[in-house]
């Protein structure tokens, strides 16, 4: 052991607490997808690593956590600007994290046109509300001492600039996803908020090593400054699922996620119709909702399946449950998966699993079957002896299990700990 | 004497709620009995009961010399027995007057006709029967779903024993004129075919409340002298009932022209006879023929609002294949749903056609569009197969 490690062992076990600024975009209950669930989970683990957490978002409801200490932004500006605090628990909430610029402004022009009152609302770009959080980053950051600011994706990498320029600690870049995960066509602006944000952060956090290597080909950062975290589940059961047989049952395999280019409900329709050249009798299900879906359903109906090939559309958390419940198969075939949490949820109740190769999560599963993407035949061929085979489905779950028990926010929590105590003894 | 003929259609389906993936195999529950409710109640008393009433009074008033036909969907009978069985009563009210004409059709208001023959009797029989109880009367006129027609439809319906039936007096058929006379339908003995004069009727159906029409308003005189000057003996006005006072708003006047109408067709020397009462005293001077599907919807007046994309087809194809498992399980509920859902409503809502027609499609959508409508169908289609597979 160094010096400096030693210096730091014995900083962190007098009881030293690391107070923590984090920079998030979605918190539950106000979340429109994966993101708000990891933050709630690295928060978590974190708090129960003794970390005091304060988390900036831009909009709360009154259900609050108690390891956290979570700020709205609006209500870190209105109180600076007039002193009056503004109830902002009733903002409608409906923006996405990961909405399009351009979306955004069609769901804005449309909110108001609907009769909202502008006072509930965001701006009318999203880039000034990045700006706008930024500017709230800033004023938060001169209140308080903090040791590090911890940011969770483009959205707050500005405010992470800003409060770093205000406290000058380290800052922690956390990535869930990168533009190019995310669209086929990139947004410049985005891209090079990403890229000013990387370049400026003392330390990066991906949620996989596909994602790292994404992030040092496209925006050229040194590998030295970056590290893998993979992110946790929350195990509902303690026991080994057990995998469903297929006796007196119409058999169903499963897309889950937003139907958008990203998540490749393509080759899933496609790997479906494979499959339902040889097993007439099945039944896939897409759940979820995106651009993709109407020309998906069209395709379908073209092929003469929409009655083989569902559309569940957009299902809560709840339904999702039940969904995967009576499913034997899950196939995730993303074009670009930065983690694919969705996948460990299907595991997790026992329904065995295809990934593409393209995914963060085939890199932590290793056993687990996976297709580059566009390999419809393969999915097919791997799904059918899945579906052949409930057994064979059995010993996937089986195998796989002591990793899903490894991949805790616990876990997660101490792992990213370490380098924010490398980071605060190194400064 | 030129004959001016009216025919009206009544319908209301059933339509489909938003039935969830989860329900399958566990609920069979599939129409929105709030919503049909709902409609049933505001057309009744926005519609069938003043426009009833008005034509009651118009007929009695007439000596029944002002008379007209009614072909009234048995899912529509069945919603309104059930929800306003005060509409049936007026109804009844209307068989005694002498001057109604009932018409027979498929009771579930569908496509049978194009896709299985057997379905087709069963479903003609059963609004056969139904109309005999109701209004004690006995259907001698056909009128397909939709004016839906072709020579196989003429085929069919000679067999079941009518004698005249109702279509689209298409113009790549007929010609522009050629609505105005009766026909007989090739490949028959002697089925008599009455086709419906689109422009004369449209200017009611459509053209009424038109503000931007340069005929706007229309009164019942100057409508009755265009029909007096129309070429031919002949013109068939047949309509949506729903015109009255639901297409067109009891405050447009509707109504009002509506009890003008026989006296300013008198006073144009027209005379006003029922369809079966038109073939009986106007002989057919030619035959009609077409092996092609015809229908009163949409610009193409064919079957394309009901089969025109791959979603449509998909559905109504999924449909017609399950008939021999859902018939072969012995379950009269299954059946019943399984005819509720061949409503060719269901597969109009489904229809993405684009500009005008997109409009009226849109308007009488209960889905958010065509891909949920054919969404939710594949869902409830789903149930039914494996109710049908589990017997």
């Amino acid at each position: 052991m160094n010096r400096i490690a030693k210096w730091l062992n014995l900083k962190f076990q007098e009881g030293y607490v690391l107070k923590v600024l984090m920079f998030g975009w979605e918190f539950p209950p106000l979340i429109s997808g994966g993101l708000g669930v990891a933050c709630h989970g690295i928060t978590r683990g974190l708090a129960q690593q003794g970390v005091k957490i304060t988390l900036m978002v831009p909009r709360i409801t009154d259900r609050t956590p108690k390891f956290l200490k979570l700020v709205s932004a609006e209500r870190v500006l209105s109180a600076h600007h007039s002193g009056q605090s503004l109830d902002l628990s009733e903002i409608i909430p409906v923006i996405s994290a990961y909405i399009r610029p351009e979306e955004y402004e069609a769901w804005y022009r449309q909110a108001l046109a609907s009769g909202v009152p502008t006072r509930l609302l965001y701006g009318p770009d999203l880039f000034y509300e990045t700006e706008k959080f930024a500017l709230a980053a800033g004023i938060l950051a001169s209140k308080t001492r903090f040791d590090l600011i911890h940011c969770h994706d483009w959205m707050t990498f500005k405010a992470g600039m800003a409060a770093k320029k205000v406290l000058g600690v380290p800052l922690v870049l956390h990535v869930h996803s990168i533009e190019n995960d995310r669209s086929v066509f990139c947004n410049p602006a985005i891209s090079e908020v990403e890229k000013q944000g990387l370049e400026a952060a003392d330390c990066i956090i991906c949620v996989s090593h596909y994602t790292k290597a994404r992030v040092k080909q496209i925006y050229k950062i040194p590998e030295s400054k970056m590290h893998v975290v993979h992110n946790g589940i929350d195990l509902k059961n303690n026991t080994i699922p057990t995998v469903r047989t297929a006796r007196r049952r119409v058999q169903q395999g499963l897309f889950l996620g937003r139907i958008t280019w990203q998540k490749g409900p393509d080759y899933f329709v496609e790997t479906a119709r494979i499959i339902l050249g040889r097993k007439p009798a099945m039944r896939f299900v897409l759940a979820g909702w995106g651009d993709k879906a109407i020309p998906l359903i069209e395709r379908v109906a073209r092929w003469g399946l929409g009655s083989k090939i569902l559309f569940a559309g957009f299902l809560n958390e709840h339904d999702v449950k039940r969904l995967l419940n009576t499913s034997d198969l899950f196939i995730m075939p993303s074009i670009s998966e930065p983690f694919g949490l969705v996948a460990l949820e299907a595991l997790s109740m026992g329904v065995p699993a295809l990934l593409s190769r393209q995914s963060g999560i085939s890199e932590v599963l290793t056993t687990i079957p996976c297709a580059d993407y566009w390999d419809t035949e393969k999915f097919a061929r791997l799904g059918m002896e899945l579906l052949d085979n409930p057994s064979l489905g059995q010993r996937q779950i089986n195998e796989i299990w002591p990793k899903l028990k490894d991949l805790n926010w616990d876990k997660n929590g101490k792992a990213i700990l370490q380098h924010y105590q490398r980071l605060v003894s190194l400064h | 004497m030129k004959t001016a003929c009216f025919y009206f259609q009544v319908h209301q389906p059933y339509r489909m709620r938003n039935y969830h993936i989860l329900e399958i195999g566990k609920n069979h529950n599939y129409f929105d009995d709030v919503q049909n409710t709902a409609i049933i109640r505001k057309v009744a008393d926005k519609c069938y009961l003043p426009a009833n009433r008005t034509i009651a009074e118009l007929i009695r008033q007439t000596g029944a010399h002002f008379r007209v036909a009614y072909s009234i969907s048995g899912v529509a009978l069945e919603q309104m027995q059930r929800h306003a069985p005060e509409v049936i009563d007026s109804f009844q009210d209307l068989a005694r007057t002498g001057g109604v004409e009932f018409l027979s059709e498929t009771y579930y208001h569908s496509l049978a006709a194009v896709y299985s023959e057997a379905e087709f009797e069963d479903q003609v029989w059963r609004q056969f029967d139904t109309v005999k109880r109701l209004f004690g009367y006995t259907p001698t006129t056909f009128r397909n779903t939709e004016l839906i027609f072709s020579d196989h439809l003429a085929y069919l319906a000679e067999k079941l024993g009518f004698k005249a039936v109702l279509t689209e007096g298409t113009d790549w058929l007929v010609g522009r004129d050629g609505a105005n006379w009766p026909y007989k339908a090739k490949y028959t003995k002697n089925l008599k075919v009455l086709l419906r004069n689109y422009r004369l009727s449209d200017d009611i159906a459509f053209r009424f409340s038109a503000h931007n029409w340069s005929e706007y308003p229309l009164f019942a005189d100057k409508w009755a002298s265009w029909v007096a000057s129309t070429p031919g003996p002949l013109a068939n006005i047949f309509i949506d009932y729903e015109t009255f006072g639901e297409h067109h708003w009891e405050s447009s006047g509707i109504f009002d022209f509506l009890r003008y109408l026989p006296q300013a067709l008198f006073n144009a020397g027209v005379q006003v006879l029922t369809p079966c009462q038109v073939v009986e005293q106007i002989q057919p001077q030619a035959e009609i023929a077409t092996s092609n599907w015809i229908s009163w919807a949409d610009v193409e007046r064919d079957l394309s609002a009901w089969l025109g994309n791959e979603m449509q087809r998909n559905a109504m194809d999924r449909l017609f294949q399950l008939e021999s498992a859902v018939k072969a399980s012995r379950d009269p509920g299954l059946l019943e749903d399984w005819r509720r859902l061949s409503t060719s409503d269901h597969f109009y809502y489904m229809s993405t056609k684009f500009a005008g027609d997109a409009e009226v499609h849109n308007y009488f959508n209960p889905h958010q569009g065509p891909h949920y409508a054919f969404i939710t169908m594949m869902r409830i289609l789903n149930d039914v197969e494996e109710r049908a597979n589990q017997t």
